[in-house]
């Protein structure tokens, strides 16, 4: 890709300062961190963003930012705040090859499924693969299993998941953007495990 | 930055021909390419928001400083946002995110065909200010990257499309291109005429080659003959003056061969220039000299 690639040392440059700054920074109070999701096409990314933005699912309300760029900033007990700048994707197949654009730089990436759909768990994980392949080394990585309220359709069992996520060193969870279960959960678990600045 | 746009923008060749090679594609795309292709919803499909978001998209190349080109990028963006989030509101439709945004943004990108988009992007890639280059910006700009990567790639199993009826329609496409070029494009039409006018000097000069080799050895036996003239008998002040300066004593075919000869000479040898090749061949075939003045005309004229 053209300008991808014909400017391989300031890219390098952007990404040394995106981690520094994911890493502590110069303010390590205030993290700002850029997260990728990741994940098939309608297996919900965008109703977990807006309901950990907005605190609603109801697609009625008034929504005054994009969807796709959405950010929220989140306070930690140890009185630390982190600014998440969330990065979604288009999860269709045609557009699989562009991903790599999105998450360089990335200091956390969640991969999304649906429990009711097996082949969305296997995309999620081909993204694993591809993001361990191409990703940062120090990237945060995040198995969500979406839609937990339709259980009686599940068809990906939670233990599967759980495996899955332990043999590549990822935190995995089951959400409901529905009805809000473990969002908030997620994105507090993200923040606990990005790296610190030494001090802390 | 505005100052150094002429030599910072497109400066390389490369990038120009990637422009152009990126911009012959959309135009290609533009003559069958629909919205179902890219599966966008038909709930999206306002061709008003469209306009809009392509009219901004457009205005990139109108501005010469990074932050500004970023910012029609920006404008253009969330247009489309704007579209997605009426969408979301008036029908029950799931929040729109990226699955929605993207295929909305390359179709908007294919039917705007913003000039010299691979050096637009290039530009505020190197130039923004990276500090800036974040967040919001960031994300827009780097989805117009993907839009870009996309048409590049673009292929038939991009589209949801039969893979025949993707070759057919891009031929088809590319047909009518050349069709319209022909017809009304005065560039081509030009260049054309130009490739013209230069196989006829160059013909025209293969002939003069083959009228001056006689020539050549002709005037090296006057020459040889002259010299031994010189030579052998003790020459005159006056009969040198009169050699020089006397037409009269020569024959009035010599004189002219002396004359064209020595054009040629003046002229640095077999380097031929176009329009001395005209004046020449203006001594030796009325009729041709005539087309290629003619010709010539043509080229000026178009």
């Amino acid at each position: 890709m053209g300008c991808g690639s014909s400017t391989p040392g300031r890219d390098s440059r952007q990404f040394g300062r995106d981690n520094s700054e994911n890493g502590g920074g110069q303010d390590a109070k205030n993290l700002r961190v850029k997260l990728v999701l990741l994940g098939d096409s309608g297996v919900g990314k965008s109703c977990i963003v807006l309901r950990f933005v907005r605190g609603q699912f109801d697609p009625t309300s008034k929504v005054t930012v994009g969807a796709s760029f959405l950010s929220q900033t989140i306070a930690l007990q140890d009185s630390t705040t982190v600014k998440f700048e969330i990065w979604d994707t288009a999860g269709q197949e045609r557009y699989a090859a562009l991903a790599p654009l999105y998450y360089r730089g990335a200091a956390v990436a969640v991969v999304v499924y649906d429990i009711t759909s097996p082949e969305s768990f296997s995309k999620a994980q081909y993204w694993v693969k591809e993001l361990q392949k191409h990703g940062s080394p120090e990237i945060v990585l995040a198995l969500v299993g979406n839609k937990a309220d339709l259980h009686e359709k599940r068809e990906v069992a939670v233990q599967d998941g759980i495996d899955y996520a332990e043999k590549n060193g990822m935190f995995f969870i089951e959400t409901s953007a529905k009805t809000a279960d473990n969002i908030n959960e997620l994105f507090e678990e993200i923040a606990k495990r990005l790296p610190r600045p030494s001090a802390s | 930055m505005t100052k150094l746009f002429s030599r910072t923008f497109a400066a390389s060749p490369e990038d120009s021909r990637t422009d152009n090679d990126i911009s012959e594609k959309i135009c290609l795309l533009q003559t069958f390419l629909k919205p179902e292709h890219l599966d966008i919803p038909a709930l999206l499909r306002n061709e008003a928001s469209w306009l809009l978001a392509q009219k901004e998209l457009r205005k990139i190349n109108g501005f010469k400083s990074p932050r500004e080109k970023l910012l029609c990028i920006m404008n253009c963006c969330r247009v489309i946002n704007n579209l997605l989030l009426n969408a979301t509101i008036s029908e029950n439709h799931v929040p729109a995110g990226a699955d929605d945004f993207l295929p909305v943004l390359i179709y908007v990108t294919i039917k705007a065909n913003p000039p010299q988009l691979h050096s637009n992007l290039k530009f505020i890639q190197l130039y923004r200010w990276q500090a800036k280059l974040v967040s919001e910006a960031a994300y827009y700009f780097t989805n117009l990257v993907s839009a870009m990567a996309f048409i590049v790639d673009l292929n038939a199993t991009s589209l949801s499309m039969d893979e025949e009826k993707f070759e057919e329609c891009m031929e088809a496409a590319k047909l009518m291109s050349q069709q319209t070029e022909a017809k009304c494009s005065s560039s081509g039409k030009m260049c054309d005429k130009t490739e013209e006018t230069k196989g006829q000097l160059g013909r025209m000069n293969a002939r003069l080659e083959q009228f001056n080799s006689p020539t050549t050895r002709h005037w090296s036996q006057y020459t040889e003959l002259r010299e031994r003239v010189t030579s052998s008998s003790t020459m005159s002040s006056v009969t040198t003056a009169g050699e020089r300066s006397g037409p009269s004593t020569r024959s009035p075919t010599r004189n002219k061969i002396c004359h064209v000869i020595s054009a040629g000479n003046s002229e640095g040898g077999n380097v031929m220039r176009p329009c001395s090749a005209r004046n020449r061949c203006t001594q030796l075939r009325k009729g041709e000299s005539v087309e290629a003045t003619a010709a010539e005309g043509k080229v000026r004229k178009s």
